[in-house]
């Protein structure tokens, strides 16, 4: 009998697709599109995966291109990790949930700054009022981190904070804090966002750009030389899904991102090889279960070819990609905010199946407060039984080799690579955000997809769908999170407290000599180290910065 | 339209603002990061008919009240303020006592906000 050669296989599988589509009736005019306007079909084979090699573009998990995940074993032998954020009020109260969370299970403390705190403002600035503790922690001296770290078990866990622009301020405060209490900050795990051009889709970039991304980089060089354990640098890629952007959009600018990042670093004299594997990214993932775990694949993927080919990187670890990923925040809705638990665990799925190293996770009744207790048992919770009931921790990259993922994959890729080159074309994601190109992009895409939910095309149950006739409102029975006014009150008393007995001439110096490094090419983070040891204030630290670099002022693009 | 406060989540302001565009209504967004001083200015530069203040940051309270204060001061009685984004049910009659003539929240029909813009503008 004759072999046929792979062609021929491929040629008489479309032939009997278009037979079983024609006997069927497949509706082909149907447009189910997905994000980046991906044609989705009834069904997938082997033709849609033509030129896809297994050994080279699918291949082994902890191995090259890592499409299948950063490690051999994945989650056989130990789950993801469960790393919920909080902040809240000033460091005590914060530090009473982190206290619930580790006993709930957690191992990562992470943090969520709030807003004067992500804008550079002290806790008793004018524009700080009614905001202070609000949605994150109130942040104004070393003192705070000295407290909210008191007695926690710091060496078996990890630290993260979601700070864009200010990280290197932040992780100042976080060393010196460590020192002061006996602590080796050079032994410090976890991730920082550090990612201020991911900040403009939020709203905190506080920096000009360039100063920003200086400061940034400053960051990295510090932690790859002074704290090896550390990810300097978390790129915040769930600031632009939660900014509006579609997953395409997502992996493209942060990718961008990522790039500047990278060459800035690799200008300074840095070699690839040394920080390569201590960047990772944090993204979103949508209720889209399927394609979103098809986009973590193809991140993957696209990240070690990026790194190898583009940056010539050597070592296996700088080309695998790691990541957190949370349901996106965007996802949960006003109406009967419960279903969000499902909303939410659909994401986490993804991220699950996608293979993720960490999974925030959004609470239930965000749309209302932030977490309570109740609703940080539920979030957490979630992921552990996801993790430990399910049973999808047993195999390593699961949907590999379904005809429908590893196209969806491709595609992904191929449609991410093509918006890279648009932001390369503007020079860059600095010019490309500067000229508004990135925000446009993304506004019109949500425009268009929040004009489906407006008609109903899109279908968003309870809000546009299945609407509850005489359903309780949320706010007469939720319990939610009130900021408590003795918390801010404590705050303002501490940070005045600390201005008034810290000794005036060592502040003044470590200040007037930071804002020399700042205006030279130093790397800065020893200055800010010593300006918080000094007793520095985040609100004053960051007005030096802000006076040299200049500020951002917000693009209006609509 | 404005964003009061610190708070950048400016989505559902940009939305409102491009769907009152698509009803025939001119728009003009002040961006990101306004004080209340800054708002006003715009309502007396622009000679806005109605004024949309988005605060997801919850708060709402002490912001719509020095805002409210500062339209006073500036003897502004003719403009339409609506208070759009996260604000709990306790928290509304409290913001109507303060002059706000509408409050919107996440979830509500564009048509609603049309309607209500156009029966109830003063000028």
């Amino acid at each position: 009998m004759k072999k046929t050669t792979e062609r021929e296989s491929i040629q008489r599988i479309r032939e009997e697709e278009e037979r079983w589509s024609k006997e069927n009736r497949i509706d082909k005019s149907a447009n189910y599109s997905i994000a980046g306007n991906i044609e989705i079909k009834a069904v997938y084979t082997p033709g849609d995966l033509q030129g896809t090699d297994f050994l080279s573009q699918i291949g082994f998990p902890g191995e090259y291109p890592y499409t299948r995940g950063p490690y051999p074993e994945m989650y056989r032998h130990r789950p993801w990790q469960y790393s919920l954020f909080s902040g809240f009020g000033s460091a005590e109260d914060t530090q009473k949930r982190w206290k619930f969370l580790w006993d709930t299970g957690q191992r990562a403390f992470s943090v969520l700054p709030d807003l004067p705190t992500h804008m550079g403002l002290d806790s008793d600035h004018p524009r700080a009022e009614d905001e202070v503790g609000r949605l994150g922690l109130a942040i104004d001296t070393v003192e705070d981190f000295e407290i909210l770290f008191s007695g926690l078990p710091l060496k078996e866990a990890s630290f993260s904070c979601n700070e864009e622009t200010l990280a290197a301020v932040i992780f100042a405060f976080v060393w010196v804090a460590m020192e002061n209490l006996g602590m080796d900050p050079r032994k410090l795990r976890g991730a920082i966002s550090n990612d201020p051009l991911a900040a403009v889709h939020k709203g905190t970039t506080v920096l000009n750009l360039e100063g920003g991304v200086r400061l940034a980089v400053d960051l990295i060089e510090f932690c790859v030389r002074n704290a090896p354990r550390y990810y300097p640098i978390n790129l915040k890629a769930v600031n632009l899904r939660e900014g509006g952007a579609n997953p395409i959009q997502e992996v493209a600018y942060t990718f961008s991102n990522a790039i500047c990042y990278i060459e800035r670093a690799l200008e300074r004299g840095m070699d690839i090889d040394d920080f390569a594997s201590k960047l990772s990214i944090f993204f979103a993932s949508n209720i889209e279960i399927l394609e979103e775990a098809a986009k973590f694949r193809a991140a993957r993927r696209l990240w070690a070819k990026m790194m190898k080919e583009r940056f010539g990187a050597k070592t296996p670890k700088s080309c695998s990609l790691r990541f957190t990923a949370e349901a996106n925040p965007n996802n949960m809705q006003a109406e009967e905010p419960e279903l969000n638990l499902v909303r939410a665990a659909c994401g986490a799925i993804a991220s699950a199946l996608g293979g993720a190293q960490g999974t925030p996770h959004p609470c239930y009744d965000e749309v209302y407060s932030i977490p309570t207790e109740k609703s940080h048992s539920l979030a957490l919770g979630t992921v552990q039984i996801l993790a430990e009931e399910t049973n999808i921790t047993r195999t390593v990259d699961p949907l590999a080799g379904s005809y429908y993922v590893e196209y969806l994959t491709n595609e992904i890729e191929k449609r991410v690579v093509e918006e890279i080159k648009k932001v390369e074309e503007f020079g860059g994601a600095i010019k490309a955000l500067e000229s508004g190109y990135i925000s446009k992009t993304i506004l019109s895409w949500f425009l268009e997809d929040q004009r489906a939910i407006q008609t109903g095309e899109k279908v968003v149950v309870r809000r546009n769908k299945y609407r509850l006739k005489n359903g309780e409102n949320p706010w007469d029975y939720l319990q939610v999170h009130e900021l408590d006014s003795k918390a801010v009150e404590r705050q303002i008393k501490r940070l005045k407290e600390v201005r008034r007995m810290r000794d005036t001439q060592k502040w003044s110096d470590a200040l007037r000599n930071l804002r020399r490094a700042a205006e030279g090419s130093e790397n800065m983070m020893p200055f800010i180290i010593e300006a918080a040891r000094a007793r520095a204030s985040f609100g004053e630290i960051t007005g030096v910065l802000k006076e040299v670099f200049g500020e951002y002022h917000d693009l209006k693009v609509i | 339209m404005a964003k009061l406060g610190l708070d950048g989540h400016d989505l559902g302001a940009k939305m409102i603002a491009s769907f009152l565009r698509d009803s025939g209504m001119e728009v003009i967004y002040t961006g990101r990061h306004q004080t209340p001083d800054q708002v006003v200015a715009a309502v007396i530069q622009e000679g806005a008919d109605v004024l949309g203040v988005s605060i997801l940051s919850g708060a709402h309270l002490g912001l719509v009240k020095k805002l409210m204060n500062k339209m006073k001061d500036k003897e502004i009685n003719d403009c339409l303020v609506i208070v759009g984004g996260l604000i709990p049910k306790v928290d509304r009659p409290v913001l109507k006592k303060m002059g706000v003539h509408a409050i919107f929240s996440g979830g509500t029909d564009i048509e609603d906000v049309v309607t209500f813009i156009t029966e109830n503008i003063q000028r």
